[in-house]
């Protein structure tokens, strides 16, 4: 449930729904889960503040108790990224790659709710992150450094506005640009959404008569899976707004 | 109130809701900038001010310190953070202009301002539907909307008890205007 537009409207009620998620984990005595860095931030964030303010932990407990709830905050929250990393390790995964990408190229693009604000899930360095680096370099691909690594796909939280709409447009076009200029063959991600901004981003550059790019957006799972040797189709990169036929190519080579 | 475990850090909620309320009750007696010093991170930092002149959250704050509420109420900027949140990672004084939005956001939907018209349809969505967009609607690649059924797809499913589903996620969001 997207708590992360109903704080926009009521602060207390958002944080509640939040919880609720944490609480149905903690009723099965698991932790959660989620392949978005927004899902991570947004949890993250609930738990960091129910833990830390006893008074606002009541106040969402006495909205929860409404619907039977109540958080007690047992559940650890989980990125694939946080898991992969910090779990597993790049080291480990490395050892399991089938096909190394040796030349392949990309640019790691981080998705600002993975690693901002520090405090809330303390995963990555807050200026110069490098755990997805890590990852990428894990299944053999080089990860390159470009000036737009760390910025906001502009996804969440304003995509309702026709201001925020202009401001998405450019951004994605600057950002697409700048790993274009440094010839990656692809951009990776941590979360869905950063996927559908920066390809829905490249098309409308496109149509309003820009530059096509036609870079492939990839979300980190995806080169893992390359690399561990599964098959475009079970991938489901034929799919994609954005062809990644001639990333595909170069990695059957 | 709050109590603060973490001694090096601040309750932000609590906090950006003391701010803006210590700052209405400043701008009908005094004026006067509270906290921050203007020291213009926050700018620098955000990805919309880049490429929007009109937003600027370090324009925001001492709006805010200057009483000038009603105005922000009344303007697109609120609803025009993207929530990056680089602006709370990065503001010296733990202001975090990213929470002082919120909260003018919900000062917004509280006093009846307009809002951006997406949030109520979204959420409508999920808890009539359990997803956040019509379920059996889906996108092309070219951005066009139709019918998963004119694709012979089989129809998306909802959450397996949507009555009590939606009886839940209501009740959490009873209270704000939005149901």
């Amino acid at each position: 449930m997207p708590a992360c537009l109903v704080h926009a409207l009521d602060y207390t009620r958002g944080l509640a729904l939040t919880a609720r998620n944490l609480c149905l984990a903690e009723e099965k005595r698991l932790d959660l889960f989620t392949l978005c860095s927004s899902c991570f931030g947004n949890l993250s964030r609930a738990k960091y503040l129910l833990e830390n303010n006893r008074g606002l932990r009541k106040e969402v407990n006495q909205i929860l108790a409404e619907v039977g709830k109540e958080y007690k905050g047992e559940v650890e929250v989980k990125h694939i990224i946080t898991m992969l990393h910090d779990d597993i390790t790049p080291r480990k995964l490395s050892s399991f790659v089938e096909k190394q990408l040796d030349d392949v190229k990309t640019a790691a693009f981080y998705g600002c709710h993975m690693f901002l604000p520090h405090k809330y899930a303390a995963f990555d360095d807050p200026e110069f992150p490098y755990k997805l680096d890590r990852l990428i370099e894990a299944t053999g691909a080089e990860s390159i450094n470009y000036e737009n690594k760390t910025n906001c796909c502009i996804g969440c939280g304003s995509f309702f506005g026709s201001v925020s709409e202009e401001a998405s447009a450019r951004l994605a076009d600057q950002i697409v640009g700048s790993a274009k200029k440094r010839g990656v063959d692809c951009i990776v991600t941590t979360c869905p959404f950063c996927i559908m901004q920066l390809e829905l981003g490249q098309l409308r550059t496109e149509r309003s008569g820009g530059e096509a790019y036609r870079m492939p957006i990839l979300h980190y799972v995806e080169l893992l899976g390359l690399a561990l040797g599964l098959d475009e189709k079970s991938l489901g990169l034929s799919l994609r707004r954005i062809d990644p036929a001639p990333l595909l190519e170069k990695i059957r080579c | 109130m709050s109590e603060r475990v973490d001694q090096g850090e601040v309750d932000v909620v609590t906090r950006a809701r003391n701010f803006v309320t210590l700052m209405l009750q400043r701008a009908v007696s005094e004026m006067a900038v509270e906290v921050c010093e203007q020291c213009g991170k926050c700018p620098a930092s955000c990805p919309v001010s880049r490429h929007i002149e009109s937003f600027n959250p370090r324009h925001l704050i001492a709006k805010v310190s200057l009483g000038r509420i009603e105005e922000l109420l009344k303007s697109n900027a609120i609803w025009t953070c993207t929530s990056c949140l680089k602006c709370k990672e990065r503001c010296p004084e733990n202001i975090s202009p990213y929470d002082v939005i919120l909260i003018l956001r919900n000062l917004a939907i509280r006093a009846g301002y307009e809002h951006p018209v997406g949030y109520d349809e979204f959420i409508d969505t999920i808890i009539e539907e359990g997803v956040p967009q019509q379920p059996q609607r889906v996108r092309t690649r070219t951005g066009e909307r139709r019918d998963r059924a004119s694709f012979g797809l089989p129809p998306a499913t909802s959450p397996r008890d949507i009555k009590k589903f939606s009886e839940v996620l209501r009740n959490i969001v009873r209270g704000s205007v939005l149901v």
